[in-house]
C-alpha cells in the first residue's frame, strides 16, 4: 500500500486561479506572495488579517489573497491606511501592505516614514525590483547607479542622484521595532526572508512597534535578462547596494 | 428641551460628528477650520473615540479611506489649498463604494489666496475635483445650528450611497459664534456594511471580502467588468440627484426678483432681501441647502414665470453656471460676485448693502 | 522505499527556470520542446528516481505551478 503525502505547493491563503495572472516569466512578486501566505498560514492569522495592496505589479496578490483585502488602494498611501484600519479594528486585526518600491519609497515616502514614526502596529512589505515593473520598466528611487531604465537609457547618473536604502531609513525611526531585508535568490535565501517575515508579523502581534521588510525580487523583462540571469544579478550587484539582513530588531520601544 | 451652547460654526461640525456617532477624525492644520481639528483632539480621545493629527491633507484622506473601508463612520476637514490634495483619493473612493464626510471651510484662492472666507470651491466640490469625473452630494451650511444638523445628515447620506459626502462652510460660517441646539436626528435604518474588511473569521460566512479602487479593472462581485462600474455609479448618481435635492425657498410666490445664494453669502442676502421687502420691493430667495445635486427644478419653474435673477456668491462666478443651466435661457441672470467685496484685504466680504444696492438698481423701474 | 513526486501545473509553468537551476538531485529540467497553451516551454519530471521531496522546487517558483508529494511504497 503507497501513501501520497503532500508536502508542499500552493500556499492555503491564496485563492488557485485557471491561469497566471500578471506575472511575467520569473516575475518574483509571486514568491514574496508565496512567501506571505506562508507565514500566515503558520502563524494562523487566515482569519484576522486584511491585505492591503499598493499599486504595484504585485498588487494581483491582494486580489489572489483569501483574506479580507483591498488593492489597489491610492498609489504611495497603503501606510496610511492600514494605519487607520489598525487603529480603528485594534490588536486583533493584523494588518500588512504589500507594495513596490515606487509605491512605497518614490511616491509612498511620506506615508510609510510617517507610519513608521508613529510606530504604526502594521507591517509593510516592499517589494525591490529597482524599477517601475507595472508601467514598463522606468527608474525608481531604488534603481543602481549606471543601470539601464527606459528613463535612464545611458544608466542612472549624477543627474538622477542616488539610490535609497528603505530598510536602513527605515530602521532610524524611532517608532520601528523590526526592519530587514531578504532575496529569494537561493533556496537559503527563501527560508532567510521567511524568518525576516514571520518576526515582523511577530513584532505587530506582540504589539510593539512598526515592522517593515524589504525583499529584493527578480524583474527579467524590464531587466532584460534571463530569469535566472536575473538572480545572479541580485545576488552579484544588488546585493552590494542593498546588503541583506536585520537592521532593526526590538523586544520594545522604550 | 435640548441643550443649547454657543459655539462657532467650526466646533458645531465636532457636536454634529458626534451625534452622527462619527467614530475617528484625521485631519491636518489649515485655517479657517483649525477650531475643528482642536474640536477632536479635545473631545475625541475621552470619548474613546479616535482622532489623528496626520501629516498632510494627502495623509488625512488617505487614513479615510482606510477608515471607511472597514466601514466606520469616519471624516476629516479641511480648507480649499488642502482640499486640493485630497482629489485623488475622494475619486479613489467613489471607485471603492466606501463612505465618508469631508468638511471644506473655504477660504480665498487661487494659491494660498486668503486665510478667510470665500465659496470659490463651489465648481470644484460640485463637478467632482478629482479625476475620472464623479459626484459628491454637497451640503451648504449658513449657520452653526445647521453646520451641526447638516452634518448628521452627511453621515447618512454617505452610507446610504456609499459615496463620499461633502459639507461645504467657509471662513465666515466656521468662525461665526452662535447658539445652537443639540439635537440628535434620527435618519432611517440602512443596511448592514456586510463588504467592510475586518478579517474574513469575524464574519457569518468566513468568506473574505475584497474592496479595490480599481473595480473594473479588477473584477469584484459587485462590478466584475468596467462597464459594469461605470453603469453602477452612473445609477448612484441618478438616484442621489431624484432623491437628496434640499433648499430653502423664501417669498417667491410674488416675487419678480429671486436672489440665489448659500453659505455665508446667503446670510447678506436674506438680510437685503428684508431691506428691499420693507421697502416694498418684491424680491424672493433660493437658498440651495444641497448644491449637488442643484435644486434645477424651481429655479427653472422660476424662470418660466419670468423673474429674474440675482445670483450672489463669493467667487467670480461658479454657481451662476448652474443656474444658467437650470433656466435653459429663459430668464436674465445678474451677479453679485467677489469682486463686489465691502473693501481690498482678504477680510472684504460681500455684505447686504451691496446686495440690496443691487436688487435697487435690478428693479428699479 | 521513499521517493518525491513532482506535480507541474502546465498552465502555471511559464518556464523560468528556478525549479530546474535550484533542484538539489537535478530531477527537474525545462523540456527543449514542449511548451503550454502560453507558448512558454515547460518544466518537466524528468528524473523522479532521485527526488526526495525536499520542496525546493515548488519554493522557488514564482508561479504556484508546483506541488511536491512524498510517497512511500509498501
Amino acid at each position: 500500500m503507497t501513501e501520497r503525502r503532500r508536502i508542499t505547493g500552493t500556499p492555503k491563503l491564496k485563492i488557485e486561479l485557471p491561469v497566471p495572472v500578471g506575472a511575467c516569466q520569473g516575475c518574483q512578486h509571486g514568491s514574496v506572495g508565496r512567501i506571505i501566505w506562508e507565514v500566515l498560514e503558520e502563524l494562523e492569522l487566515g482569519e484576522n488579517t486584511i491585505w492591503i495592496g499598493g499599486v504595484t505589479c504585485g498588487t494581483m496578490n491582494a486580489f489572489l489573497s483569501d483574506l479580507d483585502a483591498v488593492g489597489p488602494v491610492p498609489h504611495g498611501r497603503a501606510p496610511d491606511i492600514g494605519s487607520a484600519m489598525k487603529r480603528l479594528l485594534g490588536k486583533e486585526t493584523i494588518i500588512i501592505t504589500y507594495q513596490g518600491d515606487g509605491d512605497a519609497i518614490a511616491i509612498g515616502t511620506e506615508s510609510l516614514i510617517q507610519a513608521a514614526a508613529r510606530a504604526e502596529r502594521i507591517t509593510v512589505f516592499m517589494a525591490n525590483n529597482a524599477n517601475y515593473g507595472t508601467t514598463g520598466g522606468q527608474m525608481a528611487p531604488t534603481t543602481l547607479m549606471e543601470q539601464r531604465t527606459t528613463t535612464t537609457p545611458q544608466g542612472r547618473g549624477m543627474v538622477e542622484g542616488f539610490p535609497i536604502n528603505t530598510a536602513e531609513l527605515v530602521a532610524q525611526l524611532r517608532g520601528t521595532a523590526y526592519s530587514a531585508r531578504g532575496a529569494i535568490t537561493s533556496p537559503a535565501n527563501y527560508q532567510r526572508t521567511k524568518k525576516y517575515v514571520k518576526k515582523a508579523l511577530q513584532k505587530q502581534i506582540d504589539d510593539i512597534g512598526f515592522s517593515f521588510v524589504e525583499i529584493l525580487s527578480a524583474c527579467p523583462p524590464n531587466w532584460g535578462k534571463k530569469p535566472v540571469d536575473c538572480l545572479k544579478w541580485i545576488d552579484d550587484e544588488m546585493i552590494s547596494q542593498y546588503p541583506l539582513g536585520e537592521f532593526r530588531d526590538l523586544e520594545s520601544l522604550n | 428641551m435640548n441643550e443649547r451652547i454657543f459655539v462657532n460654526g467650526n466646533e458645531a461640525v465636532g457636536w454634529g460628528a458626534l451625534a452622527a456617532d462619527c467614530r475617528a477624525f484625521f485631519g491636518y492644520p489649515i485655517t479657517p477650520q483649525n477650531e475643528v481639528t482642536e474640536w477632536f483632539a479635545r473631545e475625541f480621545p475621552k470619548r474613546g473615540r479616535i482622532f489623528i493629527q496626520t501629516s498632510s491633507e494627502t495623509a488625512s484622506i488617505n487614513w479615510l479611506y482606510g477608515g471607511a473601508c472597514v466601514g466606520a463612520r469616519v471624516m476629516t476637514s479641511t480648507s480649499s489649498p488642502g482640499w486640493a490634495l485630497m482629489q485623488e483619493t475622494i475619486s479613489h473612493m467613489v471607485n471603492t463604494e466606501v463612505p465618508c464626510v469631508v468638511v471644506l471651510v473655504q477660504r480665498g484662492g487661487p494659491g494660498q489666496g486668503t486665510t478667510r472666507h470665500a465659496q470659490m470651491d463651489y465648481a470644484s466640490a460640485t463637478w467632482g475635483g478629482g479625476h475620472g469625473g464623479y459626484k459628491n452630494i454637497v451640503l451648504t451650511p449658513a449657520s452653526a445650528q445647521e453646520v451641526h444638523d447638516l452634518m448628521q445628515l452627511a453621515f447618512y447620506l454617505a452610507d446610504k450611497y456609499c459615496n463620499p459626502v461633502i459639507v461645504l462652510s467657509d471662513g465666515i460660517i466656521g468662525t461665526m459664534m452662535e447658539p445652537i441646539a443639540l439635537r440628535e436626528i434620527n435618519f432611517n435604518s440602512l443596511p448592514e456594511k456586510d463588504w467592510a474588511l475586518r478579517g474574513k473569521g469575524r464574519r457569518k460566512d468566513g468568506q473574505r471580502r475584497l474592496l479595490s479602487s480599481g473595480q473594473g479593472l479588477i473584477p469584484t462581485s459587485r462590478n466584475p467588468n468596467y462597464l459594469t462600474l461605470l453603469h453602477t455609479l452612473h445609477n448612484k448618481f441618478q438616484q442621489m440627484a431624484a432623491h437628496e435635492i434640499r433648499y430653502e425657498a423664501s417669498l417667491l410666490e410674488d416675487a419678480e426678483l429671486v436672489l440665489v445664494a448659500f453659505g455665508y453669502a446667503a446670510r447678506a442676502s436674506l438680510q437685503a432681501m428684508n431691506w428691499a421687502r420693507a421697502e416694498g420691493i418684491k424680491v424672493g430667495m433660493i437658498r440651495p441647502i444641497t448644491v449637488w445635486p442643484f435644486p434645477s427644478q424651481i429655479v427653472k419653474e422660476e424662470a418660466e414665470k419670468g423673474v429674474k435673477f440675482l445670483v450672489v456668491e463669493d467667487n467670480l462666478g461658479q454657481m451662476v453656471m448652474d443656474v444658467k443651466m437650470a433656466s435653459e435661457g429663459k430668464a436674465a441672470i445678474y451677479l453679485v460676485s467677489a469682486l463686489d467685496r465691502h473693501e481690498a484685504m482678504e477680510g472684504g466680504a460681500i455684505y447686504p448693502e451691496k446686495v440690496l444696492e443691487k436688487i435697487k438698481e435690478l428693479t428699479a423701474s | 522505499m521513499t521517493a518525491g513526486e513532482v506535480l507541474i501545473k502546465e498552465d502555471f509553468c511559464l518556464g523560468c527556470g528556478y525549479c530546474a537551476e535550484f533542484c538539489p538531485t537535478k530531477s527537474i529540467a525545462i523540456s527543449p520542446e514542449r511548451f503550454n497553451s502560453q507558448g512558454h516551454l515547460l518544466a518537466e519530471f524528468i528524473h523522479p528516481e532521485t527526488c526526495n521531496a525536499c520542496g525546493i522546487c515548488a519554493w522557488m517558483c514564482p508561479h504556484f505551478a508546483i506541488e511536491v508529494y512524498k510517497v512511500q511504497g509498501g
